[in-house]
């Protein structure tokens, strides 16, 4: 009976909607990698969140991609834009939700994390600045705040770290917020910077604005405990 | 019909006139909207049919700020300029507030950028000012209202709205409405609260803040200041969608896209419309609402919605009473062609009544060839969606909806309407143009390019029973959307010109 529940629990938070490409909110935690929905594409060994390593033939093959020190087997992948790009270049109404690897209309690297009997146990989202304008990377570090707010915003413990000699604020804002929140299910970590680096600002000794001169990131990790299982 | 709309604003004016020390003068523009109904309407009519041809520019100001800057200051343009007494009020690309001496050809009074220095990345393209007696309000990207000494531009007050690192943020301009400064906190794209508050416009207490009845919270994007019916006290928000995909499960969280009424006495919800999803994932019904007066009967809103339609609701409980397509059938799909951008913003002529919606063009979806004017004849392709390069200024009843007009522009209307009394609706197109028109028709009757981009609604105005019509060129956060770009649009520089234009007086 208590299975059955984390199992409801599970679905509620991480459900599959009927959407052209898989998301994910479509993944099955707790499910054989075999098992997972088709739609995602170029799986790669992980590299902590980074860019991919190695290209892997799907989930499948994740016990190919290292260990990570917890254990878990890392395997970065992207959503499946083919159709959307094809819907796009006929001229076709395209769903604008469809498409690009995005979390809450940001870019995202993502990588399902398995352990070694090939369950899924975790999924890592870290925001993605490969091809982002600096006006939308600007909003990159709110990506973990809203994944907080989707598994809840009550009970999540948080610690703020105050500016090193060589950070500094953007504008009157200072972000490096760490938090984490443990259940039943699963537990979460979620961390978030935004900041000037060491001799970076909007505006140069030179008066030239630099657009691309801040820190902006999210970072967001799910890891479900024994158990978890989609039905 | 008309009668009614005249009376409408009459009451809207008397408010106005209650709730402020000092009542504006007709050639005033004291809010962002033009007045309290958000009807972009200005009474003016010395610039008229007749002498619209003589206009010609008569000085320019450079504002400060880059088009390209960090954070979103690419989309900072001074939608939001304000004029009153003679002094013009203009938020600039650096985020900073300036008042110019509109009696000094925009000599400079003073500039300032308390709060919002270095390029603030947190600044969004829809800030805007309010006026209260001795006070310019600003509401700022970081949640923060800001009170500025009207005489001196020192920061008097600062007062926190929300937290912007819950994705909080100002993102539309304050109005103030009987002593009250109503503000809508959401922050696009970032998740921050839908929130709807009222601050004291003379000590920034915190007075009310409504109850969307949702303990969870719910969450949305505002962009416009409320328009604002005085005969029954309520306030009326749009409210959009993000942009990003959301979860299936997290759908009801978001408001959508829809309207809100709030009483302005104590922020209670009198109701609120949610759109049905649109077909085209870019819904977004956060442009004006204008208020409308309807004949025996309560007054009504009108707004231009994302999907190529003028809807009327009953301005009292929020009843649907018309859906009106603007355009040929079919065309509708995949046609987020009335932008809800605060450039965005349709007006209302209580001369005509008739509301003017200033469109992207995109319901005239189709494989178009191209031409423009710098080059008349087809320049040998067809792009897809081409057409979405062009714009639309369609006329229509203010009630029924009824299209009595519309006229294609060679280039997207990326800035508002503004109709006038002298019978004219002016545009500006993204390219940088300045467009008279007449209000009834719908034909052209004046135009000047300004060589630099623009989306910025025009202002018009008057100094001492002088008529003055005024656009910010120098920039377009919107021109990167363009499909196609013809010389006219090779040109954005990162400097910001206030333009002022008026006929010229005759020598003496």
């Amino acid at each position: 009976m208590r299975r059955s529940l984390w199992a409801l629990a599970v679905l509620a938070t991480i459900s599959a909607p009927a959407q052209a490409a898989s998301t994910i909110w479509d993944l099955l935690p707790g499910r054989t990698a075999a098992e997972q929905p088709r739609g995602y594409v170029e799986q790669a060994c992980g590299t902590n969140g980074g860019p991919p390593a190695e290209f892997i033939n799907g989930f499948e093959a994740f016990s190919q991609c290292a260990a990570e020190p917890s254990g878990l087997h890392e395997v970065y992948f992207r959503y499946d834009d083919e159709a959307a790009i094809r819907h796009d270049a006929l001229g076709l109404p395209t769903d604008a939700m469809a498409g690009a690897t995005r979390v809450y209309g940001m870019g995202a690297i993502l990588s399902a994390l398995f352990d070694d009997a090939g369950l899924l146990r975790g999924l890592r989202i870290v925001s993605d600045p490969r091809g982002a304008e600096a006006h939308v990377r600007n909003d990159h570090w709110r990506l973990a705040g809203l994944l907080q707010e989707h598994f809840g915003a009550e009970d999540w413990a948080c610690s703020d770290t105050e500016p090193s000699a060589r950070e500094k604020a953007v504008s009157s804002y200072f972000v490096r917020r760490n938090c984490s929140k443990e259940t039943l299910e699963y537990g979460l970590t979620s961390s978030q910077d935004y900041f000037h680096k060491s001799g970076e600002q909007f505006v140069d000794e030179f008066g030239k604005v630099q657009a691309t001169y801040f820190v902006s990131t999210s970072r967001f990790e799910i890891l479900w405990k024994d158990g978890a299982r989609s039905e | 019909m008309l009668q009614a709309i005249r009376t409408l604003a009459l009451a809207s004016a008397l408010l106005w006139s209650g709730a402020s020390a000092s009542a504006p003068a007709d050639g005033d523009w004291v809010t962002s909207m033009g007045d309290l109904a958000a009807t972009r309407y200005s009474p003016l009519d010395d610039i008229d049919r007749s002498n619209v041809g003589r206009l010609r520019t008569l000085y320019s100001v450079v504002l400060g700020g880059a088009v390209e800057g960090g954070g979103n200051v690419r989309g900072a343009l001074p939608y939001n300029l304000l004029v009153r007494d003679g002094y013009l009020y203009a938020v600039d690309g650096w985020g900073a507030v300036n008042k110019l001496d509109l009696r000094n050809k925009g000599k400079p009074v003073w500039r300032a950028d308390a709060g919002q220095r270095n390029l603030d990345t947190w600044l969004q393209a829809h800030k805007g000012l309010a006026l209260h007696e001795g006070y310019v309000i600003s509401g700022g990207a970081d949640g923060a209202l800001l009170w500025i000494d009207d005489a001196t531009g020192m920061l008097v007050r600062t007062v926190s709205a929300g937290d912007p690192l819950d994705g909080y943020s100002l993102s539309a301009p304050p109005l103030v409405v009987g002593g009250k400064v109503l503000v809508a906190g959401s922050g696009p794209d970032r998740g921050g609260p839908l929130q709807f508050d009222a601050f004291d416009a003379a000590s920034g207490e915190h007075l009310w803040r409504a109850d969307l009845g949702d303990a969870r919270g719910l969450r949305g994007s505002v962009l416009q200041a409320a328009s604002y019916d005085a005969s029954s006290g309520t306030l009326y928000w749009g409210v959009a969608m993000p942009t990003g995909p959301l979860p299936d499960e997290e759908r009801d969280i978001w408001f959508g896209n829809g309207v809100v009424a709030l009483d302005v006495a104590d922020g209670t919800v009198k109701w609120q419309h949610r759109y049905e999803e649109g077909t085209s994932g870019a819904t977004n019904e956060a442009g004006p609402y204008h208020v409308v007066g309807a004949e025996g009967g309560g007054p009504l809103l009108g707004h231009f919605d994302n999907e190529g339609r003028y809807r009327v609701f009953n301005a009292g409980d929020g009843a649907e009473a018309v859906v009106a397509p603007l355009f040929a059938e079919g065309a509708e799909g995949n046609c987020a062609n009335v932008r809800a951008a605060a450039a965005f913003n349709s007006a209302l002529s209580l001369r005509t009544g008739l509301v003017y919606g200033a469109n992207a063009g995109g319901c005239l979806q189709g494989h178009l060839p191209i031409k423009t004017p710098s080059r008349g004849d087809w320049l040998g392709a067809y792009y897809r969606d081409a057409d979405n390069a062009l714009g639309i200024l369609t006329a229509a009843d203010a009630a029924t909806g009824e299209v009595r007009a519309q006229h294609v522009f060679d280039f997207p209307l990326h800035a508002g309407a503004t109709a006038t009394a002298g019978g004219l609706v002016f545009v500006t197109t993204a390219e940088g143009t300045l467009h008279a028109l007449d209000d009834e028709s719908l034909e052209p009757l004046w135009s000047n390019h300004f060589g630099s981009l623009s989306s910025a609604p025009p202002l018009v105005f008057s100094v001492d029973g002088r008529q003055f019509v005024a656009v910010v060129v120098g920039g377009n956060a919107l021109a990167g959307e363009i499909s196609y770009r013809p010389p006219e649009l090779g040109m954005s520089e990162g400097l910001m010109v206030l333009v002022v234009l008026g006929i010229p007086e005759a020598a003496p």
